[in-house]
């Protein structure tokens, strides 16, 4: 049970990954592209306001001030973008899986408190990070076809490598 | 007589002249080789794109200023190292900060801690990294 958000959330990107990459021809069109990229950031920051109210970890809060910023400026980024484009990101299903997937673990995270707490966010944060660019890699990129969207996608991954470094770092002092 | 007068003065008067020349010279050349008076200053651009520090290892002369610019997409600082002598403030996308070089310095970025630089003085050894002083090892 301790693990079982950080399970489910691997187990659900795996799934995901080789579903969509055995598909010949794309099945995510760029409106819904930017449908998940928005909701895989959305997630990522609901998590770190979770740690903000439960944590009481200084490194903890700091990551996860850090993932706030940085996807609420993604974000900022990517809804410029989809604006100047025309396009409405729209709900699919790979949307939908991936926030039925975050209530599961926000609810595991809300279960927990003090240092049990703070070991399965930043676990979490490494096995969700490890997800996203993986997902973003092998499914999202492939599949859009926009160049300036294809673009925002690779931009992104350099700070998503980072953030996966860092709560590395961090997940080292809680074993 | 009125002759050697006449010469004496002209040679006294050039005499008097040539002296304030003199100075007029060396005070040129005392601007040029006082120490106190600022050498136009070296300046260095280290652009912080993809969660990365470019060049990562700067080579600079004390007394050089060293601008860092932020190109991506997130907000970054710049903190020394060892123990976070000196930062800037947030730097949001297209700010910059500069300071002037005093000594071989690693510095970090305080929001995503794994970004380091590192300055590197002409005739100094490069500064050693101390990893524990980001973050403690265990808790």
């Amino acid at each position: 049970m301790k693990k079982l958000c950080i399970v489910l959330t691997s187990v659900f990107f795996i799934g995901l990954i080789g579903s969509l990459s055995a598909q010949e021809n794309p099945k995510l069109s760029d409106a819904e592209v930017a449908s998940v990229a928005v909701v895989a950031n959305q997630i990522d920051i609901a998590y770190a306001e979770i740690a903000k109210e439960k944590s009481k970890d200084a490194e903890i809060v700091k990551f996860a001030d850090t993932m706030i910023r940085d996807h609420n400026s993604v974000l900022g980024q990517a809804s410029a973008l989809v604006k100047k484009l025309g396009v409405t990101p729209k709900d699919n299903a790979v949307s939908q899986q991936l926030l039925a997937g975050a209530d599961k673990t926000k609810k595991s995270l809300r279960s927990k408190s003090g240092k049990a707490f703070d070991k399965d966010y930043i676990d979490n944060e490494v096995s969700y990070h490890k997800a996203v660019i993986s997902t973003v890699e092998k499914v999202l990129i492939p599949e859009t076809e926009n160049q300036e969207l294809k673009d925002l996608l690779q931009g992104i991954l350099p700070a998503l490598n980072t953030h996966l470094s860092h709560a590395e770092m961090v997940q080292k002092m809680f074993k | 007589m009125m002759f050697f007068f006449g010469c004496c003065f002209i040679c006294l008067m050039f005499q008097c002249s040539s002296p304030s020349k003199d100075k007029d010279d060396s005070s040129d050349d005392y601007e040029i080789a006082d120490p106190q008076q600022p050498k136009e200053q070296a300046v260095h651009t280290i652009e912080i794109k993809q969660m990365k520090f470019s060049p990562e290892t700067l080579n600079a002369k004390k007394g050089d200023k060293v601008i860092w610019v932020n190109a991506d997409i997130v907000e970054h600082d710049v903190t020394e190292l060892s123990r976070k002598e000196w930062a800037s403030s947030k730097l949001a996308t297209g700010a910059s900060w500069s300071m002037t070089v005093t000594k071989s310095e690693v510095y970090f970025c305080n929001l995503h801690v794994v970004m380091r630089g590192k300055i590197v003085v002409e005739g100094e050894d490069p500064p050693n990294v101390v990893e524990s002083s980001i973050i403690p090892v265990c808790r």
